[in-house]
């Protein structure tokens, strides 16, 4: 069996198990394709968009979604199993097979992104199911539908492009170097995490403190993302369009 | 945080670099220089390679997240060597918390202070040893092996054997099954449990090699 099936396959198992684990319906038809793949495509990840979708849902309800460890036993690591494994280093990914994916900077797409595909493996798609169905072509359309939704919120996952602060990473950092003023009478250090809506306009809205490392640091993060200049915003076939990020910011005494 | 130049990233690897599904990130930039590297580019210049800052290496790993989630996997950071990266790795960490499983494949050739910081950041080992005959590894490498070593000895001490899998490697033209046997003694005697025992394949590195020869 060729790598990228073997991979589908077990990716297949580890969707289907997460799915039951929580009862979402998710009927999977065996994939048909027949040359080497890399495992994924672009209909394997938009089951996991889904998946990941449901879960929100349901937990939005009330429920707990069972998803850690739920799959443990489908993917068990080689490494400890003593000296009979198979090496860790095996040669279908090092010598003699696929390399490792090697990055390309003038790509703005991750390598092993689906976007890049030459081809996708026709045939892995979920079937009719009744009532709350997942559908690939009803998945397409609600995201155009969330498009026209000036309302709805995307994760950096589901967009195009994600927002950037104007100039880069760098610039973010130099803006906050400059205008991060430390809270007296405290010492501590580390990052602030702040979650935060990146509107159309490019303006920040609903800024939370994810992680705070306490002494005034979360506030003063805050309010230094609040006052950022607008950033970049995120694009989604072209349109401009709500997004949530996470962004970091270090306090450290020098 | 300044980026950091990748020479690799690839996406779902089961049962190859640790628990469940992993990425494997693979930095530039290597202390050791082995006849037989794996990845070669990470020796030459950075140039063309991909940069990415933590949060973007953790934003693009993020799509894996339920795999992760579901299968205790996570990231192993490769390279290279990923330890002279701590600084990338601790901040890493902080973003994805202890949600996923982070490994590095490591040759500890670095200094002590890497392996302190990383004992603390990173959950599992795999340790390159190559072989504990210095005469071997200083052939192989370029390198006395005395600061892997007495790198692997601290750590040992400092989070035990059970976060660890030490590759002894049969390296063709450099050692012999009597040599990593006896490797695989004083491995033991150090306190190592968990070993990976495997021989280069040089078929692919040899069509390599005599294709770049002029």
């Amino acid at each position: 069996m060729k790598r990228g099936k073997t991979i589908c396959n077990q990716l297949k198992a580890i969707r289907r198990s997460v799915a039951e684990a929580n009862g979402i319906p998710l009927e999977i038809k065996e994939c048909t394709h027949q040359g080497d793949c890399r495992g994924t495509c672009p209909r394997c990840e938009a089951e996991v968009r889904y998946i990941e979708h449901e879960l929100l849902r349901r937990k939005s309800l009330g429920a707990t979604a069972i998803v850690t460890g739920v799959a443990m036993t489908l993917s068990l690591s080689s490494c400890r199993s003593g000296e009979t494994q198979d090496p860790v280093y095996s040669d279908d990914v090092l010598y003699e097979g696929e390399p490792i994916v090697h990055c390309d900077s003038n790509e703005n797409t991750p390598p092993d992104s689906p976007a890049v595909r030459d081809e996708e493996p026709d045939g892995v798609f979920v079937t009719g199911m009744e009532g709350d169905s997942f559908d690939f072509e009803e998945y397409e359309k609600a995201q155009k539908l969330a498009l026209s939704d000036t309302t709805h919120i995307f994760s950096q996952n589901e967009v195009d492009c994600a927002p950037q602060f104007p100039g880069g990473d760098e610039q973010y950092y130099a803006y906050i170097a400059q205008h991060l003023r430390y809270p007296e009478g405290t010492c501590a250090t580390g990052s602030v995490y702040i979650s935060c809506v990146v509107e159309p306009d490019g303006s920040i809205s609903s800024a939370t403190i994810l992680r705070d490392i306490g002494g005034g640091c979360g506030q003063e993060a805050k309010r230094l993302i609040m006052n950022m200049p607008r950033f970049n915003p995120a694009t989604k076939n072209g349109h401009h369009v709500r997004c949530e990020i996470t962004l970091p910011v270090r306090f450290e005494i020098y | 945080m300044e980026r950091v130049p990748f020479i690799g990233i690839n996406r779902h690897r089961i049962g190859i670099d640790g628990i469940g599904v992993t990425t494997l990130a693979c930095f530039h930039g290597c202390t050791l220089r082995c006849r037989y590297c794996l990845n070669r580019r990470c020796l030459g210049p950075d140039e063309g390679m991909q940069h990415l800052t933590p949060k973007e290496l953790y934003d693009f790993c993020s799509i894996d997240n339920l795999y992760f989630v579901a299968t205790g996997g996570g990231v192993c950071f490769g390279g290279g060597e990923p330890l002279l990266r701590m600084d990338f790795i601790e901040e890493f960490r902080q973003l994805c918390e202890h949600n996923w499983h982070l490994t590095a494949e490591t040759a500890l050739s670095v200094p002590r202070d890497a392996v302190e910081r990383a004992a603390e950041t990173i959950d599992d080992f795999i340790i390159d040893i190559k072989d504990c005959n210095d005469d071997i590894y200083q052939r192989y490498t370029g390198h006395s092996n005395t600061l892997s070593m007495g790198n692997l000895k601290w750590l040992v001490k400092a989070i035990g054997p059970d976060r660890m899998t030490v590759r002894v490697p049969l390296i063709p033209n450099y050692n012999t099954p009597e040599d990593t046997d006896r490797s695989v003694e004083i491995l033991k005697a150090v306190g190592i449990t968990h070993f990976d025992r495997f021989e280069y394949t040089l078929r692919k590195m040899k069509e390599e090699n005599s294709s770049s020869t002029p």
